[in-house]
């Protein structure tokens, strides 16, 4: 018996001395529903690091990945991931745009309930409240089911728009901007809008907010300046429209110098379809349809603190080496760099089509198929007491992360065709506008 | 009950059947019962459910989906036959099916028979197609209603593969097949055939996965009943197809459903796990929504705006708004292996057949658990 306890004791401390010691978690970010990119504090200790929260709409949870230190924010056990207990369909979250650096809470939308969560990121300063403890449930009105959300600090309050795609229109809340706690003496508030109001953004200045609508094919313009008088009453709701002339339910706002000085361009487009427009927001221009050969799933729109992308490409043609570019990812699993062109006092895209990452490939996700719902990226804080391995890190780039909701392997035999194929975990990332993408926790054979 | 799985409702009478797959019975069973009957005292239905069964047949162990409009029709994958018999009844409770007066059956001919479809309805005959989980056969049979006791003919057999010329090789099968608007709708998958299996073994063609990708992938097919009916010669013309992995990212797919408009499809996918809603003529994705896991059929009430999925891995059921794909709630767990939703539309009900714990759940609208029907199985019978 003795030596039969000594055997596993050496078993297990063998086991551990060779586990890497920053291992990925496998399989515990499936089906990732939304991902956002933030500084936290997730076990309290005064540092700023950055996290990717994942929501995945089933899973009753949420789960952090701890972007600076490259591991999973752990529970308090030490060895499974931190489940932030959720409702039954969470499924989209929001960072608070603020001016605040390190702002102390995100939220979280649950469609079926529906609900609202807000989790801390940081430690409140009496510490009663710490980093992604189990928030509280608050529910919203029963009768219209929230599909998309955006939030931004306003003067006295955190302010969350809500799309209610059935509804045609958006609902307005006022939130604690300590607590994340719905004021209780701040009327919510519904302006009608359009026909299918579905994805918001948040200008970085606060100014105003963009809503895509999928039927009306135009992208609604908010002015959040006069949120507070809408709060007391939604007709005063300064709003205008900006045709694009097709449906978007995705859309990337960054204010970029495109050699017309600062100002706000959107990229919009509906996922699955081959056409997207750029948007000059702050001068009402709207570039010619940019077609592609494939449907698009999901962009990536740096903003203006970007890295260059197309190293080898910028060999041939000089105009590529520079930060005027944005990323698209289609069905067919393919990444293609874009360089945001002026021709013809008009905008247009020229893709890098001699660097076109096969994200599918062997060298990257090594995956039959791949379905992304979103990338999400910028730089990502160090931590000067750990020692990063990290690729990126060691050249002071920015990272791309690529949020995967769906992923499946080949199929394990060739000669079986009836061999289904085998669901797979793929969350991975990439430097900044570089070729070629690392998986999490994938060992390639 | 041992394994709940396919259920159909017509009026108040709700079927609900067995699907045995491993053979592990002689018969499984077909109990109808009155949905009316379904409201009182609903906690208790698990003991009481004996007195509200209108009837109980005995069926062939693993039947495929039923269809219940002026009558039942279900085929059995245990003998490849077809069942056909006007009500839910015979003369003696636990009787087996085929010795039912008024049942009618017929060899089919093809392994695996699963989902059927009425295409054609007259006053004295009627056209059921039937189609097969293991190859692309459709087989259409007349069901002559003229003779005191019903008949069944095959009048022809037909091969999906054979439509689809040179563009999709490959071997098909169909998962589902659903007439709307005088169209017929096929969804079918299709695997490498046995001759690219060949040369992939013998290296006569590349291992690339894009290779086998053009070689696999669901399809939606669709086709005017009249020309399948009439016809002498299906072509590739006389099919619109929708290639579901190369305009919709969709590889394998489970069931789908199409509005009574013929206007707008929604395609429950296996791979990526998600329901798709898209609009027919424009081709166009209208939205997506993420499944659970294990999501293994759907069920669609129009008028109610509502699908309800069961999650056969997950043991949950979700329902979503048809208009929208908005989650409108997910069940906790009540039980093993849900695997087919129904929706009681006069009652705002939703039966889910818990395949694995061997009962059916009764939910309410908001999926609400409100009781169950049969004794459910002892939790160690099964592991899930």
């Amino acid at each position: 018996m003795l030596s039969f306890c000594k055997l596993l004791i050496l078993i297990i401390f063998i086991s551990l001395s060779c586990a890497d010691d920053r291992p990925f978690l496998q399989n515990s970010i499936k089906r990732a529903s939304d991902a956002i990119l933030l500084p936290c504090d997730p076990y309290g200790l005064s540092v700023a690091h950055s996290c990717i929260i994942f929501a995945s709409t089933y899973a009753r949870k949420l789960v952090v990945f701890d972007a600076t230190s490259n591991e999973m924010v752990l529970a308090p056990n030490g060895y499974f991931p931190l489940p932030i207990k959720v409702g039954p369909a969470t499924h989209r979250l929001a960072k608070i745009t603020s001016k605040q650096e390190n702002f102390p809470y995100f939220l979280a939308l649950d469609q079926a309930l529906p609900a609202l969560y807000a989790i801390q990121a940081f430690p409140d300063k009496t510490k009663k409240r710490l980093s992604f403890f189990t928030p509280q449930e608050q529910k919203l009105d029963k009768n219209i089911r929230p599909f998309h959300m955006a939030a931004w600090q306003g003067d006295d309050h955190v302010y969350v728009l809500l799309s209610f795609r059935d509804d045609k229109s958006i609902g307005i809340l006022a939130l604690d901007p300590q607590t994340g706690i719905i004021d209780p003496k701040v009327q919510p508030q519904k302006i009608d809008l359009g026909e299918k109001p579905s994805h918001i953004v948040i200008d970085e200045d606060r100014k105003f907010a963009l809503i895509s609508d999928e039927e009306k094919h135009v992208l609604h313009k908010l002015d959040l300046s006069t949120i507070k008088n809408i709060l007391i009453n939604p007709a005063h709701a300064q709003k205008s429209e900006i045709n694009i002339g097709m449906p978007a339910d995705k859309i990337y706002l960054q204010k970029r110098d495109f050699g017309e000085g600062l100002k706000s361009y959107a990229v919009a487009f509906k996922a699955g379809d081959k056409e997207l427009k750029l948007i000059n927001i702050t001068d009402d221009k709207i570039s010619l349809p940019i077609k592609l050969d494939a449907p698009l799933q999901v962009a990536y729109f740096p903003d203006e603190k970007s890295a260059s992308c197309c190293e080898k490409k910028a060999q041939s043609d000089p105009s590529f080496n520079n930060r005027h570019w944005i990323a698209l990812a289609d069905i067919k699993g393919r990444l293609t760099y874009y360089l945001i062109k002026k021709a013809n006092n008009n905008l247009t895209l020229e893709a890098n089509s001699d660097e076109v990452v096969n994200l599918l490939d062997e060298k990257n996700f090594a995956l039959g198929q791949l379905l992304l719902t979103s990338i999400i990226g910028g730089q990502v804080l160090v931590d000067p007491a750990l020692k990063n391995s990290d690729n990126c890190a060691k050249k002071n780039m920015r990272k791309m992360f690529f949020v995967a909701n769906f992923a499946t392997a080949r199929v394990r035999s060739w000669t079986n065709a009836d061999a289904a194929p085998v669901e797979e975990e793929a969350q991975g990332y990439s430097c900044e506008g570089e070729v070629g993408v690392t998986r999490f926790g994938h060992t390639r054979e | 009950m041992h394994f709940p799985f396919a259920m159909a409702i017509n009026g108040q009478t709700l079927l609900l059947s067995s699907q045995d797959s491993d053979g592990k019975y002689d018969y499984g069973r077909l109990v109808a019962f009155d949905t009316k009957e379904i409201k009182q005292d609903i906690k208790n239905l698990s003991q009481k459910w004996e007195q509200l069964v209108k009837s109980n047949v005995l069926i062939p162990p693993d039947i495929g989906l039923i269809s219940f409009e002026d009558y039942i029709i279900f085929a059995s994958r245990a003998d490849n036959r077809l069942y056909l018999t006007p009500k839910p009844l015979c003369n003696e409770p636990f009787e087996v099916i085929s010795k039912c007066p008024d049942t009618a059956t017929l060899d089919l001919g093809h392994n695996d028979p699963y989902a059927l479809a009425v295409l054609e309805k007259k006053t004295e005959r009627d056209i059921i197609l039937a189609s097969y989980l293991s190859s692309g056969h459709l087989d259409l049979i007349e069901y002559n209603k003229k003779p005191k006791k019903p008949a069944l003919k095959a009048l022809k057999s037909l091969n999906i593969q054979d439509w689809l010329g040179e563009k999709y090789k490959g071997d098909f099968f169909t998962k589902k097949v659903s007439v709307a608007q005088a169209n017929l709708y096929i969804l079918v998958e299709r695997k490498p055939s046995k001759e690219f299996i060949d040369d992939l073994t013998k290296r006569k063609v590349s291992f690339k996965l894009a290779t086998l990708r053009k070689n696999t992938g669901a399809l939606l097919l669709k086709i005017k009943v009249d020309d399948l009916l009439n016809k002498n010669k299906i072509t590739d013309a006389d099919i619109k197809i929708f290639n579901l992995q190369e305009d919709f990212g969709i590889s394998l797919a489970q069931d789908f459903y199409i509005d009574k408009n013929d206007e707008i499809a929604v395609i429950l996918a296996r791979s990526p796990e998600s329901l798709i809603k898209i609009k027919l003529d424009s081709e166009k994705i209208l939205d997506t929504q993420l499944l659970c896991r294990g999501a293994s059929l759907m069920a669609v009430s129009q008028d109610l705006d509502r699908i309800v999925v069961p999650c056969f891995s997950d043991n949950r059921v979700i329902s979503l708004t048809l208009s929208s794909l908005a989650i409108v709630a997910a069940s906790d767990f009540h039980g093993r292996g849900p695997a087919f939703a129904l929706i009681d539309e006069d009652h705002k009900k939703v039966f889910v057949s818990f395949n694995i714990e061997g009962k059916v759940g009764v939910f309410d609208f908001d999926l609400k658990y409100l009781g169950e029907l049969f004794e459910p199985a002892p939790r160690n019978r099964v592991g899930s």
